[in-house]
């Protein structure tokens, strides 16, 4: 068995479909119990968020006040805000609403957490998209190059390379492309974003070019790697010396054979890069001034804004168990072994 | 003399300002920012201002709470410079002087005795929507402030929000709870603003330069000249951007997607400079940056503890350091540049005095904990300086490191911690954090003499009479108040070539106290 299958069975046990399970059990397919424990991990991811945010000193009204925050002032504003009323209680009240799709107001500003949220989201969708939809082929064809010309000067000169954007911090990155096609040598594309806030970044691609750059930089090295060493595998299987030894043209070999089965690893990488780029990027955002997800997130915790912390947080937890749920079954499609069990 | 204490000078300037003669306008603009400052990059405002253009400025440290609200929560800096346009206030200070000249006011007359002021608006001013500004509005504007307990509130004690008498259509009298002499000072604060009467903050309509036109808390304000302003306005359009990054505001400008900006970093002007086509503009000033010792905790209730701390702090060291040279020493007194500051009070760094001081009170290996956050550029920084300055004298600091929220948490409580103040007239500062009643008094300084004194002084109508008073009360503030006041800040701010209009400002708000009315393009 090869490395990429047997890391393919492993994360196949961690999901565990019920291969040899009652017929009874079976009725429910594996994904709609995984829907259901994706469900339960943001109930208590929200139970963990609310908690952490008990636990942090200060609170909205103290941040809106500031150092004007007389104990006078503190009680007015706590007692609009629905402060002062026990722990659970908001708690509680807040969850009440959220399953009913009331996301609730902001507490420092009169906004809804929807209308803050849904335009960041957008805003992050896009970014996010333009990234790995240049990174992923991007990769997967350097990745090939390098794997299929082991240890010649190609995939040194690939590895080296990705290794150098691998160890370089993500601002490093980022601030280095400013200086060269913002600020310094060229001035082509612009150094932060700003358009007004209720047009998308889909509307103003220009603000999307050097963010989606830096962090094409920062997770092609990820991917090239696994591609790398999961296609080395594969060439170097039974299965492919067996297809060599038959005749059939190399071409056909690493296209049909090796490429599409090395494909597995990197589908979960990709599902990783993904949820990593739905809420990892703060500080891409923070060089770019990115209005997006993470940012927001920042901004509603230094603001101590709890109905805010809790929808971005909910929302990003969501997005890595759906990312992560749409991985397992494209590698159930990818790997014929493995279609139809426990469906 | 019962009116307005103004210097000629300044008086001509400020009846121009009201006059509105555009040339001459800006040749005063040009005259006051050179004529007292040693900055070369003074001579900014020369030229012939014309109209037209958008300016885009980036501002740091807005976010999510920000408000347009005219008179409350006005906390972040953009905060600061939307209300300075949207909203006009009675007075307006002269960046050089510091003196309030009138502004939407035309004249402030006081009786004999300070206790009825008469405040009387200038003729034929308008609100953004169309409306003229009457006695009745600068009523409801008073008392407003007042309802919604807005930071002036507090800096304007003699004012009586039911003492207010419409004598015609634009003169107000305010019959006072107590006599002052700076009636006016509180009416050039930001906060001030004068709003039409069912003023509704959803809707902030003001008189001021410029017109809302979009707000996004954190992200953008878009504004456009309001045509009917009573001064000169030369932009068409003025746009701030919220930035939560420096670096990222400076790479703005340098790309030219803004085309000024406000208090650089002091590891950040150098790059700026080196560009080329920037402009910078130093303001020396009087805002303050100290350190706060509440002088009823242990073991600061020991007034030669306090004088030990003052005392081993090497105050050069700590601008080099903190704000890379950015600042000028500070002796533990308020506002260099105010009329009422005495320069005799001054203090060096002075280990072995210091160490005899701790001596004597007990506190040889004196250990305290110093909270601190970046409330403003540099304050970090200050007090891991003083960390190691203390080590000096015996004296351990140990540093509890916050983010803004959980400081401010504590602002108040903390025994031993820090603040900021702009460059305000002496009473208005002592009113603001050395009496029992005032909301930043976080060293809980509350001396009977002191106290006396301020109530006196803030009621003397004469002002060398005054000045004695306010250097009482400085020397009482340096003989036994909590601040340890180590620099007076130096503002940095960068436009691109081609923005014109701005002058030094040693109030300490950054370009020239957001005031876009004098900026113009070319």
């Amino acid at each position: 068995m090869t490395s990429a299958e047997s890391g393919l069975s492993e994360r196949m046990d961690s999901i565990s479909i019920p291969v040899e399970g009652s017929p009874r059990r079976r009725v429910v397919p594996w994904w709609v119990r995984r829907i259901g424990g994706g469900i339960l991990t943001l109930f208590a991811v929200s139970i963990l968020i609310f908690l952490a945010t008990q636990v942090l000193p200060g609170d909205a009204a103290k941040s809106i006040l500031g150092r004007d925050a007389t104990p006078e002032k503190l009680e007015i504003l706590r007692a609009e805000l629905g402060l002062n009323r026990p722990a659970l209680e908001q708690y509680l009240d807040w969850s009440r609403n959220f399953v009913t799709g009331d996301f609730g107001m902001s507490l420092v500003n009169d906004r809804s957490v929807e209308e803050l949220l849904v335009p960041r989201a957008m805003n992050t969708i896009a970014l996010a998209l333009c990234a790995i939809l240049i990174a992923l082929p991007l990769s997967i064809l350097l990745g090939s190059i390098s794997a299929i010309r082991r240890d010649g000067p190609l995939d040194q000169g690939i590895s080296v390379t990705s290794l150098t954007f691998n160890a370089l911090p993500e601002f490093v990155i980022g601030l280095g492309l400013v200086v060269i096609f913002a600020t310094g040598v060229m001035k082509i594309f612009p150094a932060v974003s700003i358009f007004p806030p209720e047009e998308s970044a889909f509307s103003n691609p220009m603000a999307l070019v050097l963010p989606a750059l830096s962090l094409v930089l920062a997770i092609s090295p990820y991917i090239i790697r696994l591609v790398r060493a999961s296609l080395i595998d594969a060439l170097d299987s039974e299965y492919v010396l067996t297809a060599r030894l038959r005749g059939i043209p190399e071409r056909r070999i690493l296209v049909n054979h090796a490429l599409r089965n090395s494909m597995v690893p990197v589908v979960h990488g990709t599902a990783l890069i993904l949820a990593y780029l739905a809420g990892g990027i703060v500080v891409i955002e923070y060089v770019f001034r990115f209005p997006g997800l993470g940012g927001l997130l920042l901004e509603a915790v230094s603001a101590r804004d709890l109905p805010l912390i809790q929808a971005t947080a909910l929302f990003l937890a969501a997005v890595y168990v759906v990312v992560n749920l749409l991985a397992d079954l494209l590698v159930v499609r990818l790997t014929p072994r493995l279609r139809g069990v426990g469906a | 003399m019962s009116k307005t204490p103004l210097d000629r000078r300044s008086f001509l300037l400020g009846s121009l300002a009201v006059g509105g003669s555009v040339a001459l306008l800006s040749a005063c603009g040009t005259t006051g920012g050179s004529a007292g400052s040693a900055s070369p990059s003074a001579t900014i405002a020369a030229g012939t201002p014309k109209r037209g253009g958008l300016l885009r400025v980036g501002l740091g440290g807005g976010g999510p709470m920000e408000t347009a609200d005219a008179h409350v929560g006005i906390l972040a800096n953009t905060d600061l410079a939307r209300s300075l346009n949207l909203y006009a206030t009675l007075f307006k200070r002269d960046p050089e002087t510091l003196a309030p000249l009138p502004s939407l006011a035309e004249s402030a007359e006081s009786d004999a005795t300070g206790s009825t002021w008469t405040v009387r608006l200038i003729d034929g001013a308008e609100f953004h929507n169309g409306k003229s500004i009457t006695a009745e509005d600068l009523i409801f504007t008073v008392q407003r402030i007042f309802e919604q307990k807005g930071a002036v509130a507090e800096l304007m004690p003699w004012v009586d929000p039911a003492g207010m008498k419409a004598l015609d259509a634009r003169t107000v009298q305010f019959n006072l709870k107590s006599p002052t002499a700076i009636f006016t000072e509180p009416f050039a604060m930001i906060a001030s603003g004068i709003v039409p009467i069912g003023y509704d903050p959803a809707n902030p309509i003001g008189s001021g330069p410029f017109e809302l036109k979009s707000f996004t808390p954190g992200e953008l304000t878009s504004m456009k000249r309001f045509e009917n302003y009573f001064g000169d306005v030369w932009l068409d359009e003025l746009d701030f951007v919220s930035f939560n990054d420096d670096s990222s505001r400076i790479n703005a400008l340098l790309a030219g997607q803004i085309q000024a900006t406000e208090a650089l970093p002091p590891g950040q002007i150098a790059a700026v400079q080196a560009d080329g086509k920037m402009q910078i503009i130093e303001s020396l000033s009087g805002a303050t940056r100290f350190f706060a010792m509440a002088v009823d905790e242990e073991p600061f209730t020991d007034v030669r503890v306090r004088q030990a701390m003052r005392l081993l702090v090497d105050r050069q060291q700590m601008i080099d350091q903190a704000l890379a040279g950015y600042g000028e020493v500070a002796n533990d007194t308020f506002n260099k540049y105010a009329a009422m500051y005495d320069s005799s009070l001054v203090r060096e760094q002075n280990i072995e005095e210091a160490k005899s001081l701790l001596k004597s009170a007990g506190k040889s290996d004196l250990t305290v904990e110093l909270a601190t956050a970046p409330y403003i550029a540099g304050t970090v920084e200050a007090s891991q300086v003083l960390v190691q300055q203390a080590k000096e004298a015996g004296v351990t600091v140990n540093l509890k490191k916050m983010d803004l929220p959980a400081y401010f948490e504590g602002y108040g409580k903390w025994p031993f911690s820090g603040d900021f103040f702009n460059g305000n007239e002496y009473f208005i500062q002592a009113g603001l954090n050395q009496l029992p009643t005032s909301t930043y008094n976080i060293t809980h300084f509350n001396d009977d003499e002191y106290n006396t004194l301020y109530k006196q002084g803030v009621a003397e109508l004469d002002e060398a009479k005054r000045k004695d008073i306010a250097a009482q009360m400085q020397k009482i503030e340096f003989d036994r108040g909590g601040n340890l006041i180590w620099t007076y800040a130096k503002v940095v701010d960068a436009v691109a070539e081609g923005v014109n209009g701005f002058v030094p400002d040693k109030y300490g708000l950054p370009l020239t106290s957001y005031d876009f009315a004098r900026a113009w393009m070319s």
